[in-house]
């Protein structure tokens, strides 16, 4: 099992750089908060940031399927085949649940592929003669959805990624008024925690911390070494 | 080797490795080059059978047999009836790309082969008595015409032609020599390669300009 951070190490870690930075204290609505926006920031960026798209050929530098490192990291997130019933009149179908980004689409015993395509290509393919679309289904996004050719597919299976868990350090007062960590109602992060270092750095960045990841690993080594 | 096999091999080598889902070269589209780079090849092989023994002839493995063909008159002509062929014959001689037309009764039992005519014999023929118990025939495109005295409604048609095999099924033998493979192997690459690097529209913006 890949090694994983907890909610309070992490928000833990947050609070031992911001003082070192003297940047002041974090309170825990503003941890969550921050957290969560640095988790999709790291999401969209494993899963391709436009603005790093290359001039002329629309890839990023990292994107989702580049090569098994990448993939990798997003595993926690990856859903295996779920299968989604065809609306037999409209070709429609919702979304599944916590969907984010589709991985592929598969239909038939043998998981022959159904194949993505955009609205400004579905008349080609409807109207192939060498390649007839009962044979070569295809599926395109629409609202909340996809729809999906032939309309008469019946059903398909569909890898995808789903959003990840809110991440919560959760707590309660104590005597003080002090919030005080309380896992019952915490959400540790799904990432790995080498994931993690790149979530906590964007966070930090959000607070005006600017830090690179290899920082980041030392601070949370003496984290380790010293204790909270 | 099957079809599916031959494609397949095809599709990694134009690839690079296994196709991935948004590949747009499917299957059906590479079967659909096929019949052309098996016509290539066929003609190939008759070239060099003259090359070689002076006499133009295709080798026996790129022949198929088609049965239970059905007949029905023709009303272009007297006496005159006709069948679809699976696919038009290769363009190799005058009509060398069918080797054979046999009719089958009802009880099984095969009969002789027709009598194969060019378009000018065919003219000829036309004009000359009907020979009794005999079938003249002509290929135009994928239907053969037969003209003779006989009654052959009740009779199908078995054909031996140069083709590929059943185009339809991926699974079926690709009835070709291995030795001709490479020469389709290159048609293919040319075609798809071709395909491959044309530049595309990514952008559905109303101007054909990639």
């Amino acid at each position: 099992m890949p090694a994983q951070m907890s909610v309070d190490e992490v928000y833990q870690l947050c609070q031992f750089i911001l003082n070192k930075s003297q940047m002041g204290n974090l309170q825990p609505n503003q941890f969550n908060l921050i957290i969560n926006q640095a988790q999709y920031s790291y999401l969209n960026y494993l899963l391709g940031d436009f603005q790093r798209y290359q001039p002329g050929r629309p890839i990023s530098v990292v994107e989702w399927g580049q090569n098994a490192h990448i993939r990798e990291r997003l595993t926690p997130f990856v859903q295996p085949p779920t299968t989604l019933t065809i609306n037999p009149i409209t070709g429609q179908t919702s979304y599944p649940t916590n969907y984010e980004m589709w991985d592929a689409m598969y239909w038939g015993i043998y998981k022959e592929r159904v194949k993505f395509i955009q609205q400004d290509r579905l008349s080609s393919h409807l109207n192939s003669q060498v390649s007839p679309v009962e044979r070569n289904p295809v599926f395109l996004s629409i609202y909340r959805g996809f729809q999906v050719y032939p309309i008469s597919i019946g059903t398909t299976e569909l890898s995808y990624i789903r959003s990840p868990q809110n991440i919560m350090w959760g707590s309660t007062n104590d005597i003080y008024g002090r919030p005080v960590y309380n896992p019952a109602t915490s959400q540790n992060p799904e990432w790995r925690r080498e994931d993690m270092l790149q979530i906590i750095v964007r966070a930090l960045s959000q607070v005006g911390v600017n830090l690179q990841a290899p920082a980041v690993e030392q601070y949370s080594q003496t984290i380790k070494t010293q204790g909270q | 080797m099957t079809r599916y096999q031959f494609l397949e091999r095809n599709l990694i080598q134009i690839y690079g490795g296994f196709p991935q889902d948004d590949a747009e070269i499917s299957f059906d589209l590479l079967n659909s080059w096929l019949p052309d780079a098996i016509g290539t090849a066929a003609k190939n092989c008759y070239k060099e059978a003259i090359q070689i023994d002076g006499i133009g002839y295709a080798n026996n493995s790129f022949y198929t047999t088609f049965s239970g063909i059905a007949i029905t008159t023709d009303d272009t002509d007297n006496l005159c009836y006709k069948l679809t062929l699976p696919e038009i014959p290769v363009g190799i001689g005058r009509n060398e790309g069918i080797a054979t037309l046999r009719f089958k009764d009802s009880n099984g039992f095969v009969s002789l082969t027709a009598i194969f005519l060019s378009m000018a014999q065919q003219a000829y023929a036309d004009s000359m008595r009907p020979i009794p118990n005999k079938i003249l025939a002509w290929p135009e495109g994928n239907t053969i015409r037969m003209k003779t005295p006989l009654q052959l409604f009740n009779y199908t048609g078995v054909v031996k032609m140069i083709s590929g095999g059943d185009a339809a099924d991926l699974n079926s033998t690709l009835n070709v020599p291995p030795d001709y493979f490479p020469g389709m192997v290159e048609y293919l690459k040319q075609q798809l390669a071709f395909q491959r690097t044309q530049p595309q529209d990514v952008t559905n913006d109303g101007s054909d300009k990639a």
